[in-house]
């Protein structure tokens, strides 16, 4: 059982090699076939329509972006933690021992959710018009 | 080791990347000719070998069509001057497109495209937790795309890269939560499964709609595809991740996104619109001969082919999303649908239990 | 279980009612927040399902006997003391009021969990959940740059420490194949000669450790105790080193007893040193929370007295000491809060002329003082006596049990130094800058009014909380 199961990922494992070999493959086919001209400074240039460049190449950005990555995890996390839940539900419905646990459980998990989501959504976290 | 089992997952995987690079080539001629078509325009209509006009009929045909166009294309990419610009992060720069590549070729891996043909599953790798597996590799695209934003070292890719990796979270929240009222239906996160119980009660879209819905908006959020393009959005950032991109490069990312536009095409069929089954001529049953399982096949790619021409559709019909409103739509709108589809799917179920 | 949800709910009622209530009803919250508690105090009492004396849940990660009954009502009071300090001390926060209170109140349903863990992942989450809440506690004036040094100091020694908690139970995990306490318990005496095993043993003793602040891994303490808002001290002063004890106790005496019955001398020397060190940096200390800080590090020496005594009675001794301690601390961290409510800085010189200003604040911060240097009557007193007692019953299988009474009495002396410090400076100190009258409300005089009964009822009729030590300690008999 255990080595099928390993046995699944083998074509995954195939799959990834052959797409770090079309990548590397076309990237290098690229650098050869390519023809070379004149490097000038102005091709150089980091492209800023055309002007020349001004201030930081990486410039500072608004800190919403970092409070969407880490809402991003929380919520994510969440998500995996439903995936389990959602697999087993139709079976332990049918069981009527555990019938009810599993819906409630999941409920107050959602709770816990939700009430995360109201905090966030009321502390503005979501919104990006200012 | 199974060598029956390596030469048979090989040939699988050539003929898949095959098409699937065949198809990205022809989506970007279909793109090009159905906005022409939309614009009352013409396309791509002249591009032809030198062969082609010795051709009978069929050769002006497919000239005016534009078949040999994606050729062209793919030749001019390869034969561009493969110019880094001196203020790059080098490494990365070239780190960047393969990453974005990589994982839109992995995709396909567990969708299966056809029942059986020959004795063997249509699917290269049938894995038990199919629907974890894609949603895993979806996560790594956005890698490669801020990765790009940050080596190229300029202002447009970086602000670019910075949107799309917001962006591509944001909503890969809503398409994780919108699946998860399938896998409360059938209860299996095995793709070949879930197509398995679509052929006996009938395809989920009728029985997750709204599931549906968020799943199709977040794909086109995933895939940066218009109406949510914002992190190539021309008339604002020129060319977003990719300005500082050329020849090959290029071209990858160009790959990158239609195939992943493709695997998610594929995504959808499977999930809610019962992959390679219809529901009638008794085509719901795995193929026992060579001729059906190979009209299995064709009626996952003709699925297939319609949500692409979605996506192309709708890239032409509808105007660009401003970024506070794709944020709002995600977080503020999609997000707790989503909580409450599952909330209500598992207690209708609960009910009927 | 009924009681770590109650909680939780309180937690999230609290922190979503911050959106809705008006902000001159926040304080409000505050007091409901302290009523609940109240209640379901009152209901672990009466017995209403709450706390029945026994039964596990979670596969027995979560375990429901005399100790986690005993430590949860610790927490519980704690909580409720600090809670008051809380909304005395909300004028000094700048934004979220309600959520420094649900704050408090998810780190007190960690430290209930930490007091029925049975389990190195309920161990690991329930320390996480009281470590991650006290991060943005201790941070939360977010205005003051002592506050965010504080913050930062304890976010990074604290991440390390948990890393160091992670890698131990990795190991003992690797090794054995068991998280369950008493699972574990059944197969490490097999075990006790395993190089990899003992490291792993290690590493988790290293990381509660940090939560209690003993000797080598106390650098985190006087620094995050000076910078936090004072309520957040008080409650990690005490319940964050209560949950740190409860958790120590239970791996040593429940999961491991076999390899802590050869640990005797480690345990030892980390208490004589915690003891010494503590007291000894406490002397030239000007500020009150770095004073407290310190004295705080020595306390962790003393409760480690009963923990090296490796007999019931330091046990009982440890927790009936962690009670008074309760008391004692809670009223000296009020006293400050109350204090410098209007000044930038928490020197000492501040307590100039307090008896003249507010007798009650002056009588309750000497009664502290006095508690905490451990004179007869007050709480301190006995609890001291009762640690000692315990060492020197060893004495006789283990001299080194007499060096460490020596060591402990040694430190007890030096504290007078400071503790009395602290006493003439309300007392005897010239300029006193500011002798305008401190006004106290009536919710804070209940709260002072019950640190002063605690302490005087521990000191002067102690056998009723010492049957309820002796009963929780009892869980390690068996």
């Amino acid at each position: 059982m255990e080595q099928s199961q390993l046995m699944q990922y083998l074509p995954v494992l195939m799959l990834i090699v052959v797409a770090i070999g079309f990548a590397a493959g076309t990237l290098t086919i690229s650098v050869f076939l390519g023809q070379s001209a004149k490097r000038t400074k102005a091709k150089d240039m980091a492209y800023e329509c055309g002007a020349n460049p001004i201030g930081e190449n990486t410039p500072r950005f608004s800190i919403k972006f970092h409070l969407v990555a880490m809402l991003f995890i929380l919520f994510d996390i969440e998500v995996v933690f439903l995936y389990p839940w959602a697999v087993v539900y139709r079976d332990m419905l049918a069981d009527h021992a555990t019938r009810n646990l599993i819906l409630g459980s999941m409920i107050s998990f959602m709770f816990i959710l939700f009430a995360g989501y109201l905090y966030a959504l009321k502390k503005k976290a979501f919104d990006w018009k200012n | 080791m199974d060598w029956n089992f390596i030469i048979f997952s090989a040939v699988k995987i050539a003929v898949v990347i095959g098409v699937v690079q065949g198809m990205v080539a022809y989506a970007v001629l279909a793109e090009r000719k159905i906005s022409a078509w939309i614009q009352d325009r013409v396309g791509p209509n002249r591009t032809a070998p030198p062969f082609a006009k010795h051709i009978p009929v069929l050769g002006r045909l497919l000239t005016r069509l534009g078949m040999f166009q994606p050729l062209a294309d793919g030749l001019k990419f390869m034969f561009k001057e493969d110019f880094t610009p001196a203020g790059v992060r080098k490494i990365y720069f070239f780190l960047a497109p393969a990453i974005a590549v990589i994982p839109a070729m992995l995709t396909v891996a567990v969708i299966p495209f056809g029942s059986v043909l020959g004795g063997q599953k249509m699917v290269i790798a049938d894995l038990n937790v199919g629907i974890l597996y894609t949603f895993g590799i979806v996560s790594l695209g956005v890698y490669g795309i801020v990765l790009a934003g940050y080596a190229a070292n300029s202002k447009f890719p970086f602000l670019g890269g910075i949107r799309s990796s917001a962006q591509m979270i944001s909503y890969e929240i809503s398409m994780g939560l919108s699946v998860i009222p399938v896998l409360l239906i059938v209860g299996n996160l095995n793709l070949g499964q879930i197509i398995g119980w679509q052929a006996q009660h009938g395809w989920l879209i009728l029985y997750a709609p709204l599931a549906f819905v968020i799943f199709l908006v977040a794909s086109f959020a995933e895939t940066n595809r218009l109406p949510f393009d914002l992190p190539e959005a021309e008339t604002e950032l020129v060319g977003g991740y990719h300005t500082e991109y050329g020849s090959m490069k290029f071209a990858l990312f160009f790959l990158g996104e239609y195939s992943n536009m493709i695997a998610s095409s594929g995504m959808m069929v499977t999930l809610f619109f019962g992959g390679w089954t219809l529901p009638f001529w008794g085509l719901d049953h795995p193929a026992a001969t060579l001729v059906s399982g190979i009209i299995h096949i064709l009626i996952f790619l003709v699925k297939m082919a319609a949500f692409i021409v979605l996506f192309i559709w709708v890239r032409w019909m509808f105007p660009r999303f401003r970024y506070d409103q794709l944020m709002d739509l995600g977080w503020r709108r999609f997000l707790p649908l989503a909580l409450v589809n599952i909330l209500i799917t598992a207690i209708i179920l609960w009910m009927r239990a | 279980m009924t009681l770590e949800v109650c909680v939780m709910a309180l937690g999230v009622v609290l922190m979503l009612a911050d959106f809705w209530l008006p902000a001159d009803r926040k304080k409000f919250a505050g007091y409901a927040a302290v009523a609940a508690l109240a209640g379901l105090l009152f209901l672990s009492f009466g017995g209403c399902g709450c706390c029945s004396l026994s039964g596990t849940a979670f596969n027995g990660m979560f375990v429901e006997d005399g100790l986690a009954v005993f430590f949860k009502r610790f927490f519980l009071i704690a909580a409720i003391l600090v809670l008051f300090m809380a909304v005395e001390f909300s004028d000094r926060i700048a934004g979220g009021v309600s959520e420094y209170y649900s704050l408090i109140v998810f780190a007190l349903s960690g430290m209930l969990f930490a007091a029925s863990a049975n389990d190195f992942t309920m161990l690991f989450v329930s320390i996480e959940l009281i470590t991650i809440t006290f991060y943005i506690l201790t941070s939360f004036q977010r205005g003051r740059l002592v506050s965010l040094e504080a913050g930062v100091k304890y976010l990074i020694l604290g991440a390390l420490s948990s890393s160091f908690l992670v890698f131990g139970i990795a190991l003992v995990w690797g090794t054995t194949g068991k998280l369950n306490f008493n699972e574990l318990a059944a197969v490490a005496a097999q075990f006790e000669s395993n190089k990899i095993f003992l490291i792993g043993v290690l590493f988790i003793l290293v990381g509660l450790g940090f939560k209690i602040a003993a000797f080598p891994f106390q650098i985190w303490a006087p620094d995050v105790y000076q910078g936090a808002p004072t309520p957040t001290t008080a409650f990690l002063a005490v319940g964050s080193k209560a949950a740190g004890f409860v958790l120590l106790l239970r791996v040593l005496f429940t999961a491991v007893p076999t390899v802590t019955a050869h640990w005797a001398n480690l345990l030892i020397v980390i208490s004589g040193i915690t003891i010494l060190y503590g007291n000894l940096c406490a002397l030239p200390q000007r500020n009150l929370k770095r004073l407290l800080g310190y004295s705080s590090i020595a306390h962790a020496g003393y409760l480690l007295l009963g923990v090296a005594a490796l007999s019931t009675s330091g046990q009982s001794a440890l927790l009936y000491y962690l009670a008074g301690y309760l008391f004692t601390v809670c009223a000296a961290f009020t006293v400050i809060c109350l204090v410098t409510r209007h000044l930038d800085n928490d020197d000492l010189s501040a307590l100039a002329g307090l008896n003249r200003r507010s007798p009650l604040l002056a009588a309750t911060m000497t009664l502290a003082m006095v508690s905490l240097a451990g004179i007869p009557p007050l709480a301190g007193f006995f609890g001291k006596f009762l640690l000692l007692k315990s060492v020197l019953e060893q004495g006789a299988a283990n001299p080194g049990y007499y060096c460490l009474a020596f060591t402990a009495l040694a430190g007890v002396v030096i504290s007078f130094y400071y503790y009395f410090g602290v006493i003439r400076a309300i007392y005897w100190s010239k300029a006193a800058a500011d002798v305008s009258p401190i006004s106290l409300s009536g919710p804070i005089k209940v709260a002072l009014w019950i640190c002063i009964a605690g302490m005087f009822w521990l000191g002067l009729f102690p056998s009723k909380a010492l049957n309820l030590a002796t009963e929780a300690a009892s869980v390690f008999a068996k």
